[in-house]
Formats: C-alpha cells, sequence, structure tokens
C-alpha cells in the first residue's frame, strides 16, 4: 500500500467533510425547529378534532379526497383535497386562530400563498407534497461544491511530495508512474466520497421537512457526469498546473482559482466590444478559457462562455460537450503532471 | 550486493556537481564517504538512488541498473529530514510497513524503545535528532542489503550517535553493505572499511582505511629559520600536501615517509619526526583543510 501517506491525507480532507456536512446539517435541523410550522395536513387534523366541526369527507371521480369543514363555533370553513402525494388546502379561519406568524412561506415542497386579511379573516391556501421528488441529478450537481473544496485540498498532491519528502517518495519498490496514479486514483476516490456524502446529507435534510422521493430526470447522467468530472477535471488541472513545483502547490492553488474565474470572466465582459485592445483579448481570454475546467462547469455567474459550448446548440447537446470537455481536460493535466514528475530531481 | 559508481558525472549548467567519480562498494563493506559541504557527497547518493538523473556514468547493483525493486533491498537515511510533518512516528512506521515486505515491527519497536521517541508525537513536534532517530528507525527496520546513510547521525547526543555506529556495524556483520556519509569522521573511521573523499566534486582520494592509515604520515620537520627549502617537493608524487608555519614544516605523504625524512634532514632541518595519521588527518589532508598554516602546495 505506497498510498498510504495520500490515503491519510485523504482521510484528514475527510474530517474536514465531515465537519462541513455536519455544519451544514446542524442549520438544517435548526431551520426546521425555528420555522414554528405545523406540518399542514395535522393542523388539519386538528381543526377536525373540534366537537364543533361539521365534516364531510367526498371521493371524487378522478380518486382525490376531498373533505369540506365547517366549524361555526370558531368561524373557520377549510376545505382539503388529498390526491395522491399531493395536499391542497383552502383555508378561512379569524387570523388569531393560526399559531404561525408567519403570513408568506414556501420551502421545500411546502408552500403557504395567497393570504388575505379582510375584517379580521384569514384565507390561507396550502399546497404541499407528502413526499417531494428530488431528481438525482441534480442533487449530484448541488455536490459540485464539496467536490470543488475537497479536489483543492487534495490538488497539487505531487508538488506535495516536492516538498521535501521526495527521498521518502522515490525509494518505495514502485516506479514514478505507479506513485503519481496511485495517489490520483485516493484523492479521486475521496472527491467522490465526499460528493456522495453531500447527497446523504442533503437527503438527510431534505428529511426534516418532507420524505424525498429520488427521480432520474431527463439528462441526469449529463449532469451526473458533470458533478463528478467538474471537481475531477479542476483536481487534475491543479495537479498539472503544480507537479513540477518545489515548494507546495498552496501558490499554485490560489492563483489557479483566480484563474478560474477571471479566465472565462474576462471573456464574457469583453465579448462583443469593437475596440481592438479589448477584442484582442477576449480572444486571448477565450483561447484560454478553453483550458479552464471552471469554464464548462459555468460557475461564474455570466455562465459559460466558451463559444464551442454555446453554440453547441440544446441543453443536452451543451451539457455533453461540458461533460466530454471535462474529460478530456482530466487526461490532460493527469498526464501532464505524470511527465513532469518522470522529471523531477530531487 | 555489491555497488558500482563508474564514472559519474553530475552537471548543472556548466557546473559540475559530480566529476567523474568512480568508487567500487564490495558487498558487506561499510563505505565511507567523505568530503567537505559542497564536495557533492549528497549529489553522489541521488543520483545514486535515481533522484537525480547522472550527466554520465552508470551505478549498478550486483552489475544491475537500478529499478524500482531494487528499493525492497534498498533504505536512505537522507541528509535533511523527508519525514512529513504532519505525521506521527506511528504512521511513519506504518506506512513502511505496508510497503516494504521485509518491514520488521519489532526491530522498529525496539528501536523506537532505544532512541526514546513517542510513537504518537507528530514530526512536527520532534526536534533534529528525533527527526534524525526516527529516520534512522525507519531504514534499519527494513533490515536491507544495502544502506546508503546520509549523515545518519546529524543532531543526535553522543548517546545515540553511538548507537547509530552500533547498528551500522551490526548491520554490515549481518552482511549489509553501507555506504555511509558523516561528518564524524571519528565515527567512519570507526565503522568504516573503505573510504572516498571527494572535495569539488573529483575523489581526492579512495582506498581501504587500513591501507591509507598504514602508509600516510606526517613528516614533522623544524627548520633553523622560516627560510625553508621546499622546492620540489610538489613534484613527488608520495608527497599529498606541504605546509608551512614559522620555521615548522608539515610534508603529508602517502608513502616512504622515511625517504622524505631523510631528505628534509639532509635539506638542513634540525629535527625530524614521523608521526602516523589517523583518518581526520587523512581527510584534511586530502581536502587541504588545516588553515591555521600557511598551504604551499597541495597535489
Amino acid at each position: 500500500m505506497h498510498y498510504f501517506v495520500e490515503y491519510l491525507r485523504a482521510l484528514r480532507s475527510m474530517r474536514v467533510v465531515g465537519i462541513i456536512l455536519g455544519v451544514l446539517l446542524l442549520m438544517a435541523i435548526i431551520a426546521r425547529l425555528t420555522t414554528h410550522l405545523d406540518q399542514p395536513g395535522t393542523y388539519f387534523g386538528n381543526l377536525e378534532k373540534s366537537p364543533t366541526a361539521h365534516v364531510t369527507r367526498t371521493t371524487l371521480p378522478d380518486g382525490s379526497v376531498r373533505t369540506v369543514l365547517v366549524d361555526p363555533a370558531r368561524n373557520i370553513h377549510a376545505v382539503s383535497v388529498v390526491r395522491g402525494v399531493h395536499l391542497h388546502i383552502d383555508i378561512v379561519e379569524p387570523s388569531s386562530a393560526r399559531k404561525s406568524e408567519t403570513d408568506h412561506f414556501s420551502a421545500a415542497n411546502f408552500s403557504v400563498s395567497d393570504v388575505d386579511k379582510k375584517g379580521g379573516m384569514e384565507h390561507i391556501v396550502v399546497n404541499t407534497n407528502q413526499s417531494g421528488d428530488v431528481p438525482v441529478g441534480i442533487l449530484l450537481l448541488t455536490s459540485i461544491i464539496m467536490g470543488f473544496v475537497v479536489a483543492s485540498m487534495l490538488g497539487g498532491v505531487l508538488s506535495k511530495e516536492n516538498d521535501g519528502h521526495l527521498e521518502l517518495a522515490w525509494t518505495k519498490p514502485i516506479s514514478r508512474e505507479q506513485y503519481a496514479v496511485s495517489a490520483f486514483g485516493v484523492d479521486l476516490v475521496a472527491i467522490v466520497v465526499s460528493q456522495l456524502l453531500w447527497c446523504v446529507m442533503a437527503l438527510l435534510a431534505l428529511l426534516l421537512f418532507f420524505m424525498p422521493h429520488l427521480t432520474w430526470e431527463k439528462d441526469a447522467a449529463l449532469h451526473i457526469g458533470l458533478a463528478f468530472l467538474g471537481p475531477i477535471s479542476w483536481y487534475a488541472a491543479l495537479n498539472g498546473w503544480s507537479a513540477s513545483v518545489k515548494r507546495g502547490p498552496g501558490v499554485v492553488i490560489g492563483l489557479g482559482w483566480l484563474f478560474g474565474w477571471m479566465v472565462p470572466g474576462i471573456a464574457a465582459a469583453t465579448g462583443g466590444v469593437s475596440y481592438p485592445l479589448v477584442a484582442a483579448i477576449h480572444v486571448v481570454a477565450q483561447a484560454v478559457s478553453y483550458i479552464d475546467p471552471l469554464t464548462y462547469v459555468g460557475f461564474h455567474s455570466s455562465g459559460i462562455q466558451v463559444s464551442a459550448v454555446n453554440n453547441a446548440g440544446s441543453e443536452p447537446i451543451r451539457l455533453a460537450v461540458s461533460v466530454a470537455a471535462l474529460a478530456a481536460l482530466t487526461i490532460l493535466y493527469l498526464a501532464l503532471a505524470v511527465a513532469q514528475w518522470r522529471r523531477v530531481e530531487a | 550486493m555489491s555497488i558500482s559508481i563508474e564514472h559519474l558525472t553530475k552537471r548543472y549548467g556548466s557546473f559540475a556537481a559530480v566529476d567523474d567519480v568512480s568508487i567500487e562498494i564490495p558487498s558487506g563493506c561499510v563505505f565511507g564517504l567523505l568530503g567537505p559541504n559542497g564536495a557533492g557527497k549528497t549529489t553522489t547518493f541521488k543520483c545514486m538512488l535515481g533522484m537525480a538523473a547522472g550527466s554520465s556514468g552508470s551505478v549498478l547493483y550486483d552489475g544491475k541498473q537500478l529499478t524500482p525493486r531494487t528499493f525492497e533491498q534498498l533504505a536512505y537515511v537522507p541528509e535533511r529530514s523527508a519525514l512529513y510533518e504532519w505525521m506521527s512516528a506511528d504512521e511513519h512506521l506504518e506506512m513502511q510497513k505496508r510497503v516494504f515486505k521485509r518491514f520488521d515491527a519489532k526491530r522498529a519497536a525496539d528501536l523506537m524503545q532505544l532512541f526514546s521517541l513517542e510513537p504518537r508525537k507528530r514530526v512536527r513536534n520532534m526536534s533534529k535528532g528525533m527527526r534524525t532517530a526516527l529516520a534512522v528507525v525507519l531504514a534499519f527496520a527494513l533490515r536491507p542489503e544495502i544502506m546508503v546513510l546520509d549523515e545518519p547521525t546529524s543532531g543526535l547526543d553522543p548517546v545515540n550517535q553511538r548507537s547509530v555506529l552500533k547498528l551500522i556495524i551490526d548491520a554490515s556483520a549481518q552482511g549489509a553493505t553501507i555506504i555511509l556519509s558523516s561528518h564524524q569522521i571519528g565515527q567512519v573511521e570507526r565503522a568504516a572499511d573503505h573510504i572516498a573523499v571527494l572535495n569539488g566534486g573529483k575523489i581526492a582520494l579512495s582506498g581501504a582505511v587500513d591501507d591509507l592509515k598504514a602508509g600516510s604520515k606526517i613528516v614533522e620537520a623544524i627548520f633553523e629559520t622560516d627560510s625553508i627549502p621546499v622546492n620540489g617537493l610538489a613534484k613527488d608524487a608520495r608527497i599529498t600536501h606541504v605546509e608551512k608555519a614559522g620555521r615548522i614544516l608539515r610534508v603529508t605523504v602517502s608513502s616512504g615517509g622515511d625517504a622524505i625524512a631523510n631528505e628534509l634532514s639532509a635539506k638542513g632541518a634540525q629535527s625530524v619526526r614521523l608521526v602516523d595519521l589517523n583518518l581526520e588527518d587523512i581527510f584534511l589532508s586530502a581536502v587541504g583543510g588545516d588553515q591555521t598554516a600557511d598551504v604551499l602546495e597541495s597535489v
């Protein structure tokens, strides 16, 4: 197990991942506890329990169950319609009857809207799903941030060895290429695991609000490809840029982020300007942005600015081009890193 | 396992850090590589271990080129700590255990105890001596056939220096081939069978320690005035170094000390005596390192 050092580095990064995810989950728990929201179904159920309430339940032709509640003593009139996992509630009640002070609220699968206050009465419309659809690809796309954090922590692995540890790294009974590839392998697994842990945390957080129901959306495979290849290609780029650097990859990683963000941004900002100098900058920035993984992830606010991606046509094709470009950049940068690693001298 | 370094040269631009160095290290031998700072010892080691590519020449292990598999039988203690600051001693041992089949966990534990190293202590919290000791533990726990030790006692206290010396001698007795560099020439003298002295990237002197000591002597002659007739001494192949301090002339010879003494007597020396050399004297004469006297000629 000649990649033991990298394994330890990856474990340390997992500790950071654990802390980040723990904090986020805690925030979700706090958010859930502090919203003071009654589950709409529970609230309607409580209204039904009132001894003065008259409840009429009918099954509609489409299978929906309609419940009409009239409570003259409390001046409440409410209608609920349950259709599969969807719940619609329409309540007219005195404004003081509501426990929550929230007039307008929308979170996850839950929305309260169209609130009128007239003569001390409130009209509340609630729409909710007992279980919400969570597209798998989109869920994984949200994990891309975690992936980038871990990619930045583990990136520049060869440069880290070149920072005074070659005498240990190179006196193992394996070739330099094997050493590099196994270190990359450990780090890539760590990146993927961190993203999967993010997804688990996200599902747990959603579970606090509703039962998440995973769905395979259109383009899910491309979304997943983009979600994993984004951080992986960034990791590869950091290695490709820093493999020959002797004093650790910190500066390269810092400048890499600056480069990654600025180049597509400059390309976007200078596009369509006829002034020759600006046009020249645009051409250079756009050309350079082709080798910037962040370009294809579309991290910057202006969106993807590379013409090959923009002009690729429909969304699935643009996604496919991005995924292919990220895969190509990953291979290119890792090969570049190994090529440098072979030539480095202690 | 024998090591053969043949015409090894390592250039950085026009500067030759190692210049046409050839050394034969027999199997089971303790070989001392000596030299002042910047002489090229560490560069030689790096070229031997494939960490730096030699500009020309070759290094052969039992007649074969270095391959990754060679490291299954080789341990290296570098001059500068290559340990990971963020890892503990235990984690370093675990790293070796997982990589090398030859790793002897019991021996590692014994060596940790010998050097009073705390297993859970992180390298960043260790002194220079402790780091050196840990590097020594990592190397010796492998029970390798070849050991390349670059200043293995650097920063160690005298007790631990003695322990390292004993480890080297014991490993050699068990058949390991050891190439050792140290500024502690007394230690090299105790441990090494053969030495080479590097100076300015070139071999200034090499041979079996006993042979070098047997032939090498200082002929110390005292003259009546400080006008000493030294003409022609530098041309004598037996003389390696000549220096003058006032009326005293010291001539270092690799052989033929008696003849040189007679020659100096004939040139008017009031008294002449022959002094046996220790390895430090031989080293200093080879590198011209005695700065207390006027060095007249060095060959």
